[in-house]
């Protein structure tokens, strides 16, 4: 089952909502280029809890974990939704 | 978010590499440190690297990241007993696993090995402070109020990283919940030294990984004077190993675990009893 990169996008946006679980981020929009870091201020432990979700959700085809050890603190850091949409869609295609 | 109740405490775990088959290589348990540790410093540093063969399991020390903060039991005891919740509900055969720590950490993984020999393989201790509350810096640190330990955080990318609102915030909040909240830092202080005597009976291979710059580096030379079977290295760096010399620990680490050598179990003339 291949998926576009906007609806890998919908599924992440919805599992950003769930781990954050606080008012405000409904409100906010989450598109490509919103920034874990910057909008959403997601704590470090927040983005396990989605890594653990994501990877859940398509399985063994992405290795979410071993894309981000090959980065250093700094590139994490300024990861944005975008991105992680990239890595899983190229994973599926 | 993944929950385990161990020792009556409901523990955060995060689970990285294959899932448990009986031929597989053990899984290996990792321990934080105190206060501003949590899962996180090992899941994008060694949990990636050791997991590509074998099962990685972290936890959040009670008290510390998602883990619940009970008032007490903060102390070694208390802690290795939570540890072995956790081994036992992962390995319910009773099949040795190996333990990596740091720090407070390391003291848990060498407690719960001391306590329960015929559950450990293999032992990591990182940067373990001997006895646990000798070193002024720890001292002066643990004396900080929590805004003040945050101020404190070495590493500037990790202070970058909590620079925002939110983020700051909750690491704050976390760090008062454990300090004003709970008897973490009272149970540091009064932390005992492992007693020499005590170590020897730890008949597991070791290995020992220190910083070159970090307080604690003479406790490396002690631990390989006193334990049975200890490798001792030392690394460039401070106190945060995992953090400043990640490569480095990563090849020490798999080497000491793939290098085949069949310890031969050491049955110590002494007796350890507890939990």
């Amino acid at each position: 089952m291949l998926q576009t990169k906007s609806e890998v996008l919908d599924t992440i946006t919805t599992f950003i909502r769930d781990v954050i679980g606080e008012d405000w981020v409904e409100e906010i929009e989450i598109t490509q280029d919103t920034s874990f870091n910057g909008e959403l201020e997601l704590e470090s432990i927040e983005f396990v809890a989605l890594a653990e979700k994501l990877q859940a959700h398509f399985g063994e085809d992405i290795n979410f974990v071993e894309w981000l050890s090959g980065k250093d603190l700094e590139e994490i850091i300024a990861l944005t939704v975008g991105d992680v949409a990239e890595f899983i869609a190229k994973c599926r295609s | 978010m993944s929950f385990v109740d161990a020792n009556g405490v409901r523990l955060h775990v995060q689970s990285m590499g294959p899932n448990r088959s009986a031929d597989a290589e053990p899984p290996v348990f990792l321990l934080h440190g105190l206060l501003l540790g949590n899962l996180v410093g090992w899941y994008f540093t060694l949990a990636p690297a050791l997991a590509k063969n074998r099962r990685v399991l972290m936890h959040d020390l009670r008290g510390h990241g998602k883990s619940e903060a009970p008032p007490e039991g903060y102390d070694l005891d208390t802690m290795a007993a939570d540890l072995g919740g956790l081994i036992d509900h992962f390995e319910p055969d009773g099949r040795p696993v190996d333990l990596v720590g740091h720090s407070w950490g390391a003291l848990v993984a060498m407690t719960y090995a001391l306590y329960h020999p015929n559950r450990v393989r293999r032992l990591v201790v990182i940067e373990a402070p001997l006895p646990p509350s000798n070193f002024e810096e720890m001292q002066s640190f643990m004396s900080l109020s929590p805004r003040e330990m945050m101020e404190k955080l070495p590493n500037t990318s990790a202070r970058n990283l909590i620079s925002g609102g939110r983020q700051a915030l909750r690491l704050l909040s976390n760090l008062v919940r454990l300090v004003r909240k709970t008897s973490c830092v009272a149970d540091f202080k009064n932390a005992r030294d492992i007693p020499d005597a005590l170590l020897a009976c730890l008949g597991r291979p070791v290995l020992a990984l220190y910083g070159n710059r970090s307080p604690c580096r003479g406790v490396g030379d002690r631990l390989a004077r006193v334990l049975p079977q200890c490798r001792l290295r030392e690394l460039a760096g401070g106190h945060n190993l995992h953090m400043e010399a990640t490569q480095a620990l990563i090849d020490e680490i798999t080497e000491f675990f793939d290098d085949g050598m069949e310890h031969p179990r050491i049955e110590p003339a002494c007796a350890v009893s507890g939990r």
